[in-house]
């Protein structure tokens, strides 16, 4: 089937008849050379793209170019540039097969889990929130990479704080479970759960700040555990006792 | 794909990101913080990608589905609406473009179009994803690209044919 430019104009400007429009749509599916053809000679499509490909801006453009290359982000950048500057510098220099979290580092597995929380802000959390069955099914998912049954009704017990997501991370080769939370204030949290190569001896729970953000650690036979967010020991202290309890 | 692969590809991909965004939100600061968020994700989900399909398209999925996630949130939340986007809350425009009236009104009349319009604009005439990567992109129906992409027309139909170099040999 051919058509002369000026049926692929009319049809573009919605001035020919339904049938043959359907036809030429029809044919696209199938035809790239055709699609293309179209494309090339849509009126309206160069006029728009000149206009519309100056953006981003320069201000703009020069805060994502910073936050994608380097490193020397000033003082007075906004705060969520930053936080896209940590992710994509961290990248840059750490590299690592999962997560930049997921690669052997000297730093305990505590700090580690806190420096990448702290990369969260409130948009973080309120931009990537699941639905209840999109929830259902990440837990279901965590649940059997952990090997370790994770009960919703049990995940949402702490009263202040609202479930967010699950998702499966790595670290040092294992299954790091991040579950999200988020207070009413917006302040980001999360209790996160791996394996450990030893069986804990006794009962250890330890709380300290890392990163700026208080931690509760503890360790559950062969699991370990850290729920961490905020600036409040004594809050990570209650919710991770609860959680104990329940997990 | 690993996650080093997809944090060295993500900084060529901010600005169509970003320009995908704002035809999402129509507004400045959420498009921001909506990169923000497809960035982290797109790296959290680097195994998901495959190698054999446009890493751009596959941001933009992300990026979409975000912003789902968004909207569903805050209709649950009855959020008010949003605003529609005033071109001059953009910080400056690329270098020659700010003193040029002609692109300024059309990003306007880009932005005033709805949403769902506005997306397919940006994907099919400026990023020039072909109808049916648009499709899948939106997860949408190729028809119903062509049919947005048709009342854009209607909506853009003063500019058709005339570029901004044109209109400034014009109005000289």
């Amino acid at each position: 089937m051919t058509y002369s430019d000026q049926e692929l104009l009319a049809f573009l400007n919605g001035d020919l008849d339904g049938k043959r429009a359907a036809e030429i749509e029809q044919t696209m599916r199938v035809d790239r050379d055709l699609e293309s053809r179209v494309m090339a000679l849509d009126p309206v499509a160069s006029p728009v793209r000149e206009a519309m490909i100056a953006l981003p801006g320069r201000h703009i453009l020069k805060d994502l170019e910073k936050s994608a290359f380097v490193s020397d982000v000033s003082a007075g950048k906004s705060r969520q540039w930053l936080k896209l500057a940590a992710v994509l510098v961290l990248g840059a220099v750490m590299g690592g097969s999962a997560m930049w979290i997921g690669r052997p580092a000297t730093e305990d597995w505590r700090g580690r889990v806190a420096q990448y929380q702290s990369l969260y802000v409130a948009d973080t959390v309120r931009l990537t929130t699941a639905t209840s069955d999109v929830l259902k099914r990440q837990i279901d998912a965590a649940s059997e990479r952990l090997g370790r049954p994770l009960e919703i009704s049990s995940l949402e017990a702490p009263e202040a704080l609202r479930l967010a997501r699950v998702q499966v991370l790595g670290l040092d080769d294992a299954p790091l479970i991040q579950i999200v939370y988020q207070d009413g204030n917006g302040t980001p949290f999360a209790l996160c759960v791996t394996t450990a190569k030893q069986p804990a001896e006794g009962d250890k729970t330890s709380s300290e700040m890392l990163h700026g953000l208080a931690t509760t650690a503890w360790q559950d036979g062969s699991y370990r555990f850290i729920f961490v967010g905020g600036n409040d020991l004594s809050m990570t202290g209650q919710v991770a006792a609860q959680l104990k309890a329940l997990l | 794909m690993k996650s080093r692969s997809v944090r060295d590809l993500l900084p060529r991909s901010l600005p169509s990101i970003w320009r995908f965004a704002l035809s999402l939100t129509g507004d400045v600061e959420m498009t921001n913080d909506l990169v923000q968020s497809t960035c982290l994700r797109a790296v959290e989900k680097a195994g998901q990608f495959r190698s054999s399909g446009s890493f751009e398209g596959w941001c933009l999925q992300i990026c979409r589905s975000i912003w789902l996630n968004e909207l569903r949130s805050r209709a649950s939340r009855q959020d008010k609406a949003f605003a529609t986007l005033d071109v001059d809350q953009i910080p400056d425009l690329a270098p020659g473009i700010e003193h040029n009236l002609y692109a300024k009104e059309i990003i306007s009349r880009v932005m005033t179009l709805p949403d769902a319009q506005r997306s397919v604009v940006e994907l099919v005439f400026v990023q020039q994803f072909t109808y049916s990567e648009a499709a899948v992109i939106l997860d949408i129906p190729i028809g119903t690209v062509m049919s947005r992409l048709h009342a854009s027309r209607r909506a853009l139909k003063e500019f058709a044919g005339v570029t901004n170099r044109e209109k400034r040999k014009e109005q000289k």
